[in-house]
């Protein structure tokens, strides 16, 4: 016997009824105990009606010729299993897409930074970078390395927030306000001296009075500008008598140095000969997962490699295609060429103005002089700088007598 | 009621059962299907006769001597055929 628990559920038919005995139809119907639901009028010779998928051939057989018969629509688990099985790269296709879109949403698509002032946008992308939060890195439980990675670079940030909103994440910064605007300003009587010695070129007292002029040649230690003010006093109970006035000097003493670099070279250079070898392949990373085809059948003791980006996208999932070229490459010396050490010098020297010359400063000459050693190459760098060569030094106060009293401005 | 017109009731196989509530009709006791239009019922339930009438009728089941009746039901008769109609 067949269970009849689920037998809509598990098939059914609706079908259309054309004819004048539909009444007779429906009471065999009871009589058979065939089950019916749905069952609509139209007219007096058309209704419609739904009946268990087992039941057909019964009701069929009941209807006989007096009334036609054809099946509207079909429903039910059995059906949709045919349809299923009979569809299955529609299926596959669908689930494939299922898939992706939930592949997709564990990859972070887009960082948004709010809030930073100081910090420019780009190092602290980079910052988030490196600690591994990119567009089409992989979402994280836990942003925390993130954070102290925030924290640890950009020493101004005081606090910082990561917010996932799906594939987006948030990233809040709050800025502490500059310290050294807010320490009160040194005010202690000071005059400023020079550094090392040097042929002023410049000097702007913002401070103070300046002892040098333009083109004076001071030694190290020499004051340029001072704090001590030498005045007559004015004050009747006071008497006529010279005092002294000390302020904190401030100001800018720009003035010709000379500089001395020596950097070394090898005599012989190593370069990478191509040997006309090479391995094309693609490298493809989708997410976390990668493959390089070049480099897994790379043999090469010593290559370079080239790539050039078909493709790199994070919406809507992170792919990135490169066309990549692995060239074999021997090692072989050759004598260095001294026309090209002038480049790199001149680089370095470039390098060197960066990392240790203010915005005023510059350098003014260079003389490079070769001397030639054992394997080595030595280049002698004389440079002309200009720098500002002030330094604070404290003003020592001393009372020497009765009537010249000495105190320090308030 | 009483518990012998409880089993009365519960018993009365071959008498109409009607139970209405919003625009859902059950009837009970459904032997034979003598009308149906989308307006109209008439169902015989082995002694007497159900008649229900209103609109947009669907007979939405019908099994195990039960028919459940959604739509607009105006007005439900009980009627028997006469003595000298019965042959």
């Amino acid at each position: 016997m067949k269970s009849k628990k689920f037998g809509f559920l598990k098939h059914y038919r609706k079908i259309r009824v054309e004819g004048t005995n539909l009444i007779s139809l429906i009471n065999k119907c009871i009589k058979n105990e065939i089950d019916l639901r749905n069952l609509r009028w139209k007219n007096n010779i058309e209704s419609t009606v739904e009946i268990k998928g087992e039941d057909f051939t019964s009701f069929k057989k009941l209807a006989g010729h007096s009334s036609r018969i054809s099946v509207v629509q079909e429903g039910g688990a059995v059906p949709f299993f045919r349809c299923v099985r009979e569809n299955i790269p529609a299926v596959a296709g669908a689930f494939l897409l299922g898939a992706l879109i939930f592949y997709q949403s564990l990859f972070v698509a887009e960082i948004r930074i709010d809030g930073y002032s100081t910090i420019d946008e780009e190092s602290l992308r980079q910052t988030l970078a490196d600690a591994g939060l990119y567009e089409g890195a992989r979402k994280s439980d836990d942003y925390s390395d993130v954070k102290a990675a925030l924290y640890e670079n950009h020493r101004s940030i005081s606090w910082v927030s990561v917010y996932e909103k799906g594939r987006l994440i948030d990233i809040s910064i709050a800025e502490a306000d500059n310290d050294e605007k807010n320490e009160p300003s040194d005010t202690k009587p000071a005059d400023i001296v020079a550094s090392r010695s040097g042929m002023i070129e410049k000097i702007i007292p913002l401070k103070g009075n300046a002892r040098v002029a333009k083109g004076d040649y001071v030694n190290k230690g020499d004051i340029l500008i001072t704090g001590k003010y030498k005045y007559q006093s004015t004050d009747y109970s006071r008497g006529d008598d010279f005092f002294y006035l000390y302020s904190h000097a401030e100001g800018q003493a720009l003035a010709k140095v000379p500089e001395r670099i020596t950097y070394y070279f090898q005599k012989k250079q190593r370069v990478l000969k191509p040997t006309g070898r090479f391995i094309p392949g693609f490298y493809i990373r989708t997410g976390d997962a990668e493959i390089d085809t070049a480099d897994a059948m790379c043999t090469y003791e010593v290559s370079e490699r080239s790539e050039s980006i078909l493709v790199d996208i994070v919406k809507p999932l992170p792919v990135c295609i490169k066309l990549v070229r692995i060239n074999e490459v021997k090692i072989e010396e050759e004598p260095q060429d001294i026309g090209n050490l002038g480049k790199v010098i001149d680089a370095a020297l470039r390098q060197y103005a960066k990392d240790n010359l203010n915005k005023e400063e510059r350098i003014l000459d260079s003389s490079v002089d070769y001397s030639e050693s054992e394997g080595l190459i030595k280049a002698d760098v004389m440079l002309e700088v200009l720098e500002d060569i002030g330094t604070e030094k404290y003003i020592k106060i001393v009372k020497k007598s009765e009537n010249v009293q000495e105190k320090p401005e308030e | 009621m009483t518990i012998k017109d409880d089993i009365l009731f519960d018993f009365a196989v071959n008498m109409p059962r009607v139970l209405v509530s919003g625009r859902t009709a059950v009837l009970d006791n459904v032997r034979k299907l003598m009308l149906l239009t989308d307006s109209e019922i008439v169902v015989f339930n082995g002694q007497r006769y159900t008649s229900v009438t209103g609109e947009d009728f669907v007979v939405t089941e019908l099994k195990e001597e039960r028919m459940l009746v959604s739509g607009e039901v105006k007005e439900i008769r009980f009627f028997k055929t006469l003595q000298k109609d019965q042959g």
